[in-house]
């Protein structure tokens, strides 16, 4: 567009490139066609609508149409893109009824050069681009003045159609031949034509910002359909081209010399002044311009996902992550799908500091990759979000972890449970000082939409700020009803917590939750609970002491990766594209798994145990999704269940009696134990038959078999053991002997899970645990009555052979006793 | 020094020449950098430019070459300026092109005419970094720098805005490029004398006080956005020429540029209704202040200061008389120090081991998230009261820069520690944790009371947290918060032991309580003379900076102690006790001025432990007489 004296010129230059874009473009709006349809016409044909000025052109159709076209509006798009509106204009004009001096404008989308704010540069001045950003500032929207209407104040000639860009410019001089008037103009405003003007800044988004830098901004300016579009703190795409406007004070100079071309804009500065900048005409002249773009389109984004970007953004397909790739990174995430030890890889190159633990990162890895989320057909949304809670001693390296975690994925937030109320983890409402207007202030769980919320020292919170947050955790909201805001806000954010355990270490002999000072509410909405315990062990010992000798002598590079943090972030982002839906195989499976789990929580001591509820099968659904998005597959398959219940198992939340220790004498084995569960303590509470299909499962964890029972567990046996003798003690029940020996009730036990039995050596291992539950519900519990020869045995003959077989006595029920399963 | 004349105060006309007579398409600013730097080699010649820390703007020339030495605080977006503009001569039509390269004004004579839009001027993009001078900064530092230099300080006589003015012309006036200063200058006289007056009065006191609040026109002057309260000096916008200058915030840097002080920069709009639209009041206060208080500095060269201490050399790996004599009297220094810091806790030898290897620590390296390095201590007990100012005088005599930061309720629910995002005036306003690395922060526990913590409180405290657990500082940029890692050893002192975190808790057993700590302190400046002072800080800084290297044996027997203490009892040694033993084995190696730690040094480190860890199991013990 042009400055007032070209307007004023009668033999203007033709801009023949631009005619000739005029035209190509007008051909595009004709001539396109989807499916035999004119495209663009009832696009166009909208515009007749008072209110609408914009018409939205997808930057693909043109390219199909007019390469050539194409690549003009691509590299100038400043200079063709007045006569890209024109021809809107004349087009709108062919088709409808509108008024003359309607001012029409193009906005494209799905433009490919996408630029990060700090790759505007002088070289990419009057090109179309599209750059995405964080809005921080919004102006209020003005009126610009497009074209101006000039009455002169000497001669009342009025001087139509002055052009206007960025600045108020008036005309040079009167046309009026014999009036020489210069300066003396006055705008008609009624006869001049008017846009929307609104000025926004944006600022360069976290995942593009190089460490150590301040985020840049830019000033994006914006025009007719395109106000108002975007708020303070959306993430947009910009779609539009960068320009350059003077800075200020070297704007308004005495008229010396020409102002900036047309090209190089003057920034829409207000009425000329004089007064002390007249010293600019003196030949002093700023020499700095500042940067804006100007866009055409604006559209909600949190695109722009490489570089550690986004871990989710759920519009996205993975073809179109694919697209975006370079042909090397498409090309590593392909290999790393292909990886065979993907799993293991994965979990060493996302923690390499951090020595063992692997289920947790193993844990921690899913929920990065995390479920589907569903939407029921009432309507109900079904979290995909996996959440994680590690409990654990002090100095067990929890808070590495998720700092870990916060380091790698930028949408994730640190907090600290100890420094955090329920607001500051939620969302507040909060006056502002100077407005005195409410405002609610984004906590760590909404700064963390869309990403992982850690949370350490989760434990510290008030149960009151925990309960707060029960919200987030299942419906991913917050609701917020405070001072008269009424306001439900997105918090679709995995949370990943620490606690310590009450009193400092996780003593064993107490069940999870008596370990934790956590509400049951809150304890059933995470999906995995790992409990890291400080054991001591030499071998391990000395790894750890290894590890941590390198990092400080820097003798090697200690953090060793086999997939780099951003070949990571970028094949979850990937992977987290798919939608894999569960297969029959896998479906069966789970149902089985989950008949399992609930059948053991009814059997048990019902009344103190965690219920097996729906959550944990979601749980282990949305484990098994992760699994599955993991390997980017499809579906979800029996051997993804199978990980997924293993996890699970690993990490049930039961509120068990202390375990049995059913040979406290056992100082040798008890240390081996004591090797095995190095991270899990859960792992020895497994009942026997869920334990078998877990060694199916886990081949690379093989658990040594403990003498060691849940309370749950030894109830189940004993009270299997007191029905069976009743059932024999009313059988017998005219007959004397009432009794059953030892080693027929042990017999009779292994033979009842004959079937579940697979080796000789497990035959073996049932049969000690049996033969010392017997002797537990005998000696400790005295439930059981062992009639020996110098007891009550009313039958003589039977007196000898117990004499004989001491170490088999006949066994009665303690007749108080009540089965109370 | 002729030579040096030329270039130092006329640089603008030497890089006219240099720019003119270099090969087309050759790279101006390498040329005009390899120039400088030729002309700046060894330390010597450094010491020969003014440096706008120590001199105040009026006694510098504008255009010319200046030293000054920074931290960055902040940094603005890129500026695109003319690289190239053509002028014309209305006398004869002649037309030349200029450089608009380290400079904000053009330069034309009055009968010449600027082309802004010639097809042949050549627009280029440069950086604005918001400098400030290095925010705690030792009093020695500064009169050290001062001292080096070799332009006699002239006593400022002159601080009237006229005498000034005057000064300027005359030096410039002569030049063969007429200059825009004949109409700077009425612009100064047309009633704008008000915030300028102000200004120059500052500018007159040997050390200009920037934050000036007490001045007439304080509600004037903009905000120079130090990140410590009370800190005077000269900010400057630094003008970076380079790409990719590698430059991170919070970089302390050392720049020789061309001083731009041109009063035309200044911003007047806001006397008249003028409604800008490119910039709210509060931006242009913040990018366009006004020259007088804000200079502006064209980089030639830039480089990052690993240290800070005048009595050392810039590069510490490279061989020094200096640092030699340092390290051939190692021993004795440690001792005297040592000596020093015992006295300074009332006789607590082991707590001035420990906190002589605070002295040197620094983040050496990063193990992922984790730094090493590190070792913030917290030394309590009853006698901590009223020595948290005396101990940081103390620190601030020995170490380049320290900040002494009181926990009290009230300070901690109304300070913002951490920087935060203005949007109004889009830029970064500081917090005092925004610190350049290396200083020194005591944290006085001992002013804490009873109370609520407000919002504000529990973020200042978590952001303290952070400094001490992961060397982190948050800084918040409202939409998102950002983690900016920083170096800086952490000291608290506390009654009893502190509420934050920290790596190593030592209770004082101090050998005898003095009646009155000021008096006791006082006493031990008789001792501290400039000259064994100036030893026992580059002592430090030797140290801080040797490199360090563990054998195998010694790594052998580090992990043997792991295993065996927790043979016992997993409680003995967890991981985090063996991080900091592997700290203090570092720190205590590099306490003795060595690079490999010997058995008897990892003995020295257990026994120091094992007495540390029995005074923390011990009830506090009544002191001693």
């Amino acid at each position: 567009m042009d400055v007032a004296e070209q307007a004023v010129k009668t033999n203007q230059v033709k801009d023949q490139v631009g005619e000739r874009c005029l035209k190509l473009f007008q051909d595009f709006l004709e001539e396109f066609r989807v499916d035999g349809d004119a495209k663009y016409l009832t696009l166009v044909q909208e515009l007749v609508r008072p209110e609408r000025n914009t018409l939205t052109v997808s930057f693909k159709d043109l390219e199909t149409f007019n390469q050539q076209l194409c690549t003009t509006v691509l590299e100038e798009y400043y200079r063709v893109y007045p006569y890209l509106c024109r021809a809107v204009r004349n087009y709108a004009r062919d088709w409808g009824q509108i008024p003359a001096s309607k001012e029409f404008y193009i906005s494209f989308t799905e433009v490919p050069s996408q630029l990060k704010v700090r790759e505007l540069t002088t070289a990419k001045i009057g090109t179309l681009l599209r750059i995405t950003g964080q809005v921080v500032r919004t102006h209020p929207v003005h009126p610009e003045l497009v074209s101006g209407t000039f009455l002169c104040l000497d001669c009342r000639t009025v001087i139509k159609d002055v052009e206007q860009q960025f600045k108020y410019t008036q005309p040079t001089i009167c046309r009026n031949p014999v009036c020489n008037n210069r300066a003396r103009f006055m705008l008609d405003v009624n006869k001049s034509r008017f846009v929307d003007f609104q000025k926004v800044r944006i600022q360069e988004t976290q995942a593009e910002l190089p460490r150590g830098s301040i985020p840049r901004s830019v000033e994006v300016v914006l025009r007719a359909e395109a106000v108002e579009t975007a708020q303070a703190g959306d993430k947009c795409d910009f779609i539009g081209t960068l320009i350059v406007v003077p800075d200020v004070g070297s704007i308004s100079t005495g008229g010396a010399s020409a102002e900036s071309s047309s090209r190089v804009n003057g920034a829409r500065d207000g009425y000329e002044s004089e007064g002390v900048r007249g010293l600019k005409a003196l030949g002093v002249r700023d020499l700095t311009y500042r940067m804006a773009f100007l866009a055409c389109t604006v559209t909600p984004t949190s695109a722009r996902a490489f570089g550690g970007g986004e871990l989710r953004d759920e519009e996205l397909t993975a073809e179109m992550i694919k697209k975006r790739m370079t042909d090397e990174e498409w090309q590593t995430v392909y290999d790393m799908s292909q990886d065979k030890n993907l799993y293991h890889n994965l979990c060493s190159s996302l923690f390499p500091t951090i020595h063992g633990n692997d289920e947790v990162k193993r844990g921690i890895l899913l929920m990065l990759f995390g479920g589907v989320p569903k939407v029921t057909t009432e309507g109900t949304h079904l979290r995909g979000d996996i959440n994680v809670c590690v409990v654990g001693d002090p100095s067990t390296a929890k808070s590495q972890l998720l700092k870990q975690v916060e380091e790698f994925s930028p949408r994730a937030v640190y907090t600290s449970g100890k420094a955090s109320t329920a607001a500051g983890l939620t969302a507040a409402v909060v006056r502002d000082e100077e407005s005195y207007e409410f405002v609610i202030e984004a906590g760590a769980l909404m700064l963390a939409d869309n990403g992982v919320c850690c949370i350490d020292e989760f434990d510290k919170m008030d149960p009151k700020d925990q309960v707060a947050i029960h919200e987030a955790m299942e419906q991913q909201t917050i609701s917020i009803t405070k001072a008269g805001v009424k306001a439900t806000l997105n918090a679709r954010t995995s949370i990943l917590a620490a606690a310590n355990p009450v009193g400092g270490r996780y003593d064993r002999s107490r069940s999870l939750k008596q370990n934790l000072s956590m509400s049951a509410p809150i304890m059933s909405r995470f999906d995995l609970f790992f409990v890291l315990v400080d054991e001591c062990n030499e071998v391990t010992d000395y790894a750890i002491a290894r590890r941590i000798v390198d990092l400080h002598s820097r003798l090697e590079k200690s953090v060793e990766r086999v997939y780099s943090v951003d070949d990571i972030s970028r094949y979850i982002l990937f992977a987290r594209q798919f939608r894999p839906r569960i297969n029959k195989e896998a479906q069966e499976y789970m149902i089985e798994e989950y008949k399992h789990l609930r059948q053991r929580d009814c059997t048990g001591a019902g009344k103190s145990s965690w219920r097996i509820t729906v959550r944990q099968l979601e749980s282990m659904i949305r484990l098994s999704e992760s699994m599955a998005r993991m390997h980017c597959q499809e579906e979800v398959q029996p051997k993804h269940v199978k990980e997924a219940f293993r996890l699970l198992n690993k990490s049930i939340i039961r509120v068990e009696q202390p375990d049995i220790h059913l040979e406290e004498e056992g100082q040798e084995e008890a240390e081996q134990q004591m090797e095995v569960d190095q991270d899990t303590p859960q792992r020895e509470s497994q009942p026997v038959n869920g334990e078998r299909e877990e060694g199916g499962a886990s081949p690379t964890s093989q658990p040594k078999r403990s003498l060691k029972l849940s309370y749950e567990e030894y109830r189940q046996l004993g009270n299997l053991l007191v029905l069976h003798m009743r059932k024999k003690e009313e059988d017998n029940a005219d007959e004397s002997d009432s009794g059953l020996r030892k080693s027929d009730l042990i017999g009779w036990y292994l033979k009842e899970i004959e079937g579940e039995i697979e080796s000789e050596q497990e035959l073996l291992e049932k049969k000690t645990v049996v033969e010392k539950v017997v002797d537990r519900l005998i000696h400790v519990d005295n439930v059981f009555i062992e009639l020996k020869q110098a007891g009550l045995q009313p039958q003589r003959k039977h007196g000898e052979e117990t004499l004989t077989r001491d170490e088999d006595p006949i066994l009665v029920v303690h007749p108080n006793f009540v089965v109370d399963a | 020094m002729p030579g040096v004349e030329n270039w130092a105060e006329k640089p603008l006309n030497i890089i006219q020449n240099i720019i003119d007579h270099l090969p087309s398409g050759s790279n101006e600013i390498s040329g005009v950098k390899d120039y400088f730097s030729k002309k700046l080699q060894g330390e010597e010649a450094l010491e020969w430019i003014p440096s706008i820390n120590s001199r105040a703007l009026h006694q510098v020339a504008a255009d010319s070459v200046v030293r000054y030495r920074c931290m960055v605080q902040d940094m603005f977006d890129p500026e695109l300026y003319l690289a190239r503009f053509k002028v014309t001569s209305r006398k004869n039509g002649e037309s030349a092109f200029r450089s608009g390269r380290y400079r904000d004004v053009a330069s034309c004579a009055p009968d010449e005419e600027i082309h802004m839009d010639d097809p042949g001027n050549v627009t280029c993009e440069r950086q604005t970094l918001y400098c400030v001078p290095v925010p705690g900064e030792a009093t020695w530092v500064k009169d050290l720098y001062t001292k080096q230099s070799r332009i006699p300080s002239t006593p400022s006589t002159s601080s009237s805005p006229a005498c000034r003015k005057r000064a300027r012309d005359d030096e410039t006036g002569d030049g063969d490029v007429h200059r825009g200063s004949n109409g700077s200058e009425c612009a100064a006289s047309n009633g704008h004398a008000g915030p300028r007056g102000g200004a120059a009065g500052t500018g007159g006191n040997p050390a200009p006080s920037g934050i000036a609040g007490g001045g007439g026109g304080a509600s004037q002057l903009p905000d120079l956005n130090f990140p410590l309260p009370g800190e005077q000096g000269t900010a400057c916008l630094v003008k970076v020429y380079e790409e990719d200058n590698g430059l991170k915030v919070n970089d302390v840097i050392e720049v020789v540029g061309i001083l731009s002080v041109d009063p035309s920069m200044a911003d007047f709009t806001n006397d008249q209704n003028e409604q800008d639209v490119t910039m709210t009041a509060a931006e242009r206060a913040a990018h366009t202040p006004p020259p007088s208080l804000v200079p502006r500095l064209h980089a030639v060269l830039i480089r990052k200061l690993a240290h800070n201490n005048p009595l050392l050399p810039h590069n510490l790996s490279a061989k020094h008389q200096a640092i030699e004599t340092i390290r051939s009297e190692a021993a004795t220094l440690r001792t005297q120090l040592l000596s020093v810091l015992e006295h300074a806790l009332c006789g607590d030898g082991l707590a001035a081991e420990f906190l002589l290897c605070h002295l040197v620590s620094n983040v050496y390296s990063w193990a992922d998230v984790m730094p090493l390095g590190k070792l913030a201590v917290n030394l309590s007990g009853p006698v901590t009261q009223g020595m948290a100012p005396l101990l940081q005088q103390l620190i601030a005599g020995l170490s380049t820069q320290s900040h002494l930061l009181p926990i009290s309720l009230n300070k901690m629910n109304s300070l913002c520690l951490s920087p935060h995002k203005d949007y109004e005036a889009n830029r970064l306003r500081s917090g005092q944790l925004q610190l350049s690395p290396g200083t020194h922060l005591v944290l006085d526990e001992t002013a804490l009371e009873n109370g609520q913590l407000q919002p504000q409180g529990v973020k200042n405290v978590t952001a303290l947290g952070n400094v001490i657990q992961w060397q982190k500082v948050t800084y918040d940029f409202n939409f998102h918060t950002q983690d900016f890692i920083t170096d800086l050893p952490v000291l608290v002192l506390s009654e009893g032991e502190s509420f934050l975190p920290k790596d190593l808790h030592l209770p004082l057993r101090p050998t005898s309580v003095p009646e009155d700590l000021q008096t006791h302190y006082a006493g031990m400046s008789a001792q501290m003379t400039e000259e064994v002072l100036n030893k026992l800080r580059a002592f430090i800084t030797v140290c801080r900076s040797t490199q360090y290297a563990v054998n195998e044996d010694i790594q052998k027997a580090l992990q043997e102690e792991f295993v065996t203490a927790r043979k016992d009892d997993p409680s003995a040694m967890s991981v985090n006790d063996f991080h900091r033993l592997l700290s203090l084995v570092r720190l205590l190696t590099l306490s003795h001025c060595q690079a490999e730690c010997t058995p008897q040094i990892l003995n020295r480190v257990l026994e120091m432990e094992r007495e540390r860890r029995s005074r923390t199991h011990a009830p506090p013990a009544a002191p001693a007489n």
